[in-house]
């Protein structure tokens, strides 16, 4: 391995490497799927409060991409692991279904705004800058509550 | 007369600790608030490690897990980001002797994980200086480390690799002009 770094200055000038947020009308990604285990899949765009029936299109995929009200769904034998661009993570278990309803960060200041909606199932909680940074601004909404997570690991289970 | 039976609906939320933390700001266990989903108003906080809550009545009582650790489930949780800081020789794209692990260790955890990763390589300076030139240093720096990480096999896709040089900005917050500080010569690293 090489030990030590030193660069050109007109490499710089040439190589810099487009952001996230290069393009406004471009969606972001908010994170990744990082593992798939059983039936598990993405749902995007206009996504339903209910489960819904997928389309084999709609398999969740190991390196995934999700945008924010991306909805997603496991069957019995499904489960799903999803590193967020904060440095959340979620391991989402069997016969879940969840939209990440609401995630601004910015990642200069580490501020902004998670809410997770979960309609049915479980998903364990690992959570990240958004909430060691901002109190109250990581949301688990739940039919019947909303969780507000202060730099924790939790885990909701929602019948 | 009709009869209408209306579901108890719960949702349970159960706390652990957190993992454990080389930085010190990182408290063992966090807490989880209970709102009212309509209202806002607070029902109860969950705040010990291990114990659980139902969440759907007017007011939350906290009783110890029955469940354990939900070990199955945390089986499938992502590794923790990796979050490495490289520091540079005083004015130079040259990171110091004492940086050289990190850059060993950044590589394994990639090469472990590299079909499925982000990666966020960002540079700064320190406060001596002129701003500019401290933007044009800090970028340089971040460069400097993707092409030596792109070299290794590194793939800096767009839209998921951010590459950004954040000049004296943060130095400048904390020391105020013209303070060499080597916490504020370095580029940062996170893969996630």
């Amino acid at each position: 391995m090489r030990a030590t770094i030193t660069i050109g200055l007109l490499m710089a000038a040439v190589l810099s490497t487009p952001s996230w947020a290069a393009g406004e009308a471009k969606p972001v990604s908010i994170g990744r799927v990082k593992s798939v285990m059983g039936t598990a899949y993405i749902i995007r765009g206009q996504a339903p409060k209910t489960p819904v029936k997928p389309t084999p299109d709609q398999i969740a995929k190991p390196g995934q991409v999700l945008l924010q009200s991306d909805m997603i769904q496991t069957g019995k034998d499904g489960s799903l692991g999803i590193t967020f661009a904060d440095n959340s993570r979620f391991a989402v278990g069997p016969n879940t279904n969840l939209v990440l309803s609401q995630f601004e960060f910015d990642n200069t200041t580490h501020r902004g705004r998670f809410l997770t909606t979960v309609n049915k199932g479980t998903v364990a909680i690992n959570s990240g800058q958004i909430a060691h940074e901002n109190k109250d601004a990581m949301k688990v909404r739940t039919p019947v509550s909303l969780l507000a997570a202060r730099g924790t690991r939790f885990v909701v289970e929602v019948p | 007369m009709a009869l209408v039976l209306v579901g108890c609906a719960t949702a349970k939320v159960t706390l652990l600790d957190n993992e454990p933390s080389s930085d010190p700001n990182v408290p063992k266990v966090g807490s989880v608030v209970v709102l009212d989903p309509e209202t806002g108003v607070e029902r109860g906080v969950v705040a010990s490690a291990d114990t659980e809550a139902s969440t759907g009545g007017h007011r939350i009582k906290v009783r110890k897990s029955k469940r354990g650790g939900f070990a199955q489930m945390f089986g499938f949780m992502p590794p923790d980001p990796f979050q490495g800081q490289l520091e540079f020789m005083v004015g130079t794209t040259t990171i110091t002797e004492e940086s050289q692990p990190v850059l060993t260790k950044l590589l394994g955890l990639w090469k472990r994980d590299r079909d499925v990763s982000d990666i966020e390589v960002i540079g700064y300076a320190d406060s001596t200086g002129d701003p500019a030139g401290n933007l044009k240093l800090s970028q340089e720096r971040a460069d400097a480390v993707r092409d030596f990480l792109a070299n290794e096999g590194f793939e800096f896709t767009e839209g998921h690799s951010l590459v950004i040089g954040r000049g004296d900005v943060e130095a400048l917050k904390k020391n105020g002009p013209g303070v060499a500080d080597p916490e504020y010569r370095k580029v940062t690293v996170v893969i996630r």
